[in-house]
């Protein structure tokens, strides 16, 4: 961890984003208070928490892999917290009454962990931190076990969830549409350091550099030095917002670009000729692979109705046009 | 593997694979242990040789004081063995198995074993007797000489160091398929370490602490041999009693009725223990 400053809003879906090994479990575990800083302070809720062990902080953990007592049956596991704060049994009950409710496992109280699935595991792991009412709840990838179906709907419960108790959410993730999907904002992060803090559209549209461009979804990357047009690259001069001062890299995302048969009538800057080369289909898109010159970039047409503009298909060593919008290519000072 | 193996293939394949070590066990564990219980039926002869006409009158004789106190003494050494081998063994195992050269320690806990049993008892004789080297040393230092052979604390002693390993394996093998990010959860939690190792650690050890109590108890209840040596007449464990019918006495009926007996209380015990573990689970005890 390295210079790692952030600032967390109350009520807030935060995320920590990035590859594994980039120190965000780690971040989560200051947090938690199973590790100690060599330097600097972890504040929550405005209290220094140096020196306060986890089970005394106003913060609660969903692990990656649940960490159910498995001895314990699902009315056990979500009632530990609150024996463990010598709560009165009825006021246990009515909590854990109120916490089955919460996550939809009304009827599964006397099941152990062994007899649930892997998605009514991650609902008793998420009611067992919720019942304690934590200033902050920490999420550790706990979606990353469950197939993409189960993943999918459990995002969407999250969230209204988040919305529905106001509780601070902090999730750690490697999974860039889960934390765009999800978060308020949104933490990059690489090898112990924040690269980037932002709204996911801010993220995604305005990354500060090539790690946050290339992490999140896929970018064309194009090398580019100062012209009085804009910009002068490897597809030639292109017109960018206000001209560059220095060199720069210029970023554009796939679906960005737009794609004109040849013969149409596309606007009359920024266009490149390329050759399709390799067409990915993936339902909702198509992915071209294409050539121009040197250069290879990567582009995205709507599956849509096929009158549409931007929407057209091309065939393989078709030759297009690509237009490059002037305010969707992005500048980049390494 | 053939699917439409026919049955003589299927014998031959269970013959095979069961074959041996069913014979084995049929030869020298079943068989002898029918041939006990039909003995334990019997009457001694004049000479020592087994008669009939076949009764339970050697199972009534257990029920005589001396007895009855030989098992409840038993019962009494096997239990305080076990707990004392708990108490050393159980953060032994701990420390053993969180160990980076947990190899070496493992291999110094067994060294022990590269020796005889009887050897070893004896040696704590020569440690433990009057003109012995413990008191040598207390005498050094203007102490004793105490007479801490025989004894009964004696007898204890010997039986904890020799089983002693067979508590720490078991729980050792447990630890080290801990789970320990349940201890953070339980942290995480709210409970503060000594209870979040009672209700996220110790739950987890339950089976190697089951099997070392197991193997502990049963050959502590029976170790003749160290009650005989160390405890010198003052300590009659059942085992010494079984000993005596088969060897001095020439009892062997009632010697086979003692052993019987024993086999059975042992299967009762862990089966009613088996039953309340599947039941309650431990955790709600403490």
């Amino acid at each position: 961890m390295d210079g790692v400053d952030l600032e967390i809003r109350r009520g807030e879906f935060f995320s920590l984003l990035g590859p594994s090994g980039c120190g965000k479990t780690t971040l989560l575990r200051l947090l938690a208070g199973f590790e100690t800083p060599d330097a600097g302070r972890v504040l929550i809720g405005g209290k220094d928490m140096a020196g306060v062990p986890p089970y005394e902080r106003p913060v609660n953990t969903v692990f990656q892999n649940y960490a159910l007592f498995p001895h314990m049956t699902v009315a056990g596991n979500i009632a530990f917290g609150l024996r463990m704060k010598g709560l009165p049994q009825g006021e246990i009950r009515k909590k854990v009454a109120w916490a089955l409710e919460l996550v939809d496992l009304l009827g599964l109280e006397g099941r152990y962990p062994r007899e649930l699935s892997g998605g009514q595991k991650q609902r008793v792991a998420l009611a067992r931190a919720l019942v304690l009412e934590p200033q902050v709840l920490l999420l550790d990838e706990p979606l990353s076990a469950l197939d993409l179906k189960l993943r999918q709907e459990l995002r969407v419960e999250l969230m209204q969830l988040q919305r529905r108790l106001g509780t601070t959410f902090v999730f750690v993730t490697h999974d860039q549409e889960e934390a765009l999907v999800m978060s308020d904002r949104i933490a990059v992060m690489r090898a112990g350091r924040v690269e980037q803090v932002g709204l996911p559209d801010e993220v995604y549209e305005r990354p500060k550099n090539r790690f946050v461009a290339d992490f999140l979804g896929r970018s064309n990357f194009l090398p580019a030095r100062p012209h009085p047009l804009g910009a002068e690259t490897p597809l030639g001069p292109l017109r960018l917002k206000s001209p560059l001062e220095r060199e720069a890299l210029l970023v554009i995302r796939p679906e960005k670009i737009r794609l004109y048969p040849k013969g149409a009538t596309p606007p009359r800057e920024n266009l490149v000729v390329a050759q399709v080369e390799e067409i990915v289909y993936t339902g909702a898109e198509n992915q071209y692979y294409l050539r121009a010159g040197e250069v290879r970039l990567l582009a995205y047409t709507l599956n849509q109705d096929l009158q549409e503009p931007g929407s057209e298909e091309f065939a393989y060593g078709e030759e297009v046009i690509c237009y490059l919008p002037p305010e969707n290519l992005v500048v980049i000072h390494e | 593997m053939n699917e439409a193996a026919t049955p003589r293939q299927r014998l031959l394949r269970v013959l095979v694979t069961v074959g041996p070590g069913g014979l084995w066990l049929l030869l020298f564990v079943l068989l002898p242990t029918l041939l006990v219980l039909l003995a334990s039926l019997m009457r001694r002869g004049p000479y020592g040789e087994l008669l009939g006409p076949l009764g339970l009158h050697n199972y009534l004789r257990l029920l005589e004081a001396p007895y009855l106190e030989a098992f409840a003494q038993s019962l009494w050494v096997g239990a305080l063995a076990t707990l004392l081998a708990a108490l050393l063994g159980y953060p032994l195992a701990f420390y053993i198995a969180r160990h980076p050269r947990r190899d070496l320690l493992l291999l110094l806990l067994l060294i022990p074993f590269f020796t005889n049993f009887l050897i070893r008892v004896y040696a704590w004789l020569v440690l433990l007797q009057k003109e012995g080297l413990l008191n040598a040393l207390l005498l050094a230092f203007g102490l004793g000489p105490y007479a801490f052979y025989p004894s009964f604390a004696a007898v204890i002693l010997a039986t904890v160091y020799t089983f002693l390993p067979f508590f720490v394996l078991p729980v050792y093998a447990s630890v080290e398929r801990v789970d320990w990010q349940l201890l953070e959860a339980a942290y995480d939690l709210g409970a503060r370490p000594f209870r979040a190792f009672l209700h996220a650690v110790l739950p987890q050890t339950y089976p190697g602490l089951f099997a070392g109590s197991v193997l502990v108890f049963i050959p502590a209840m029976g170790t003749f041999v160290v009650a005989d040596l160390l405890g010198a007449g003052r300590v009659v464990l059942i085992g010494n009693l079984i000993q005596q019918q088969f060897g001095l006495t020439r009892d062997w009926p009632f010697g086979a009725a003692l052993s019987v007996f024993l086999m059975a209380f042992v299967l009762l015990a862990l089966y009613l223990y088996r039953r309340l573990q599947g039941e309650r689970g431990l955790e709600d005890l403490v």
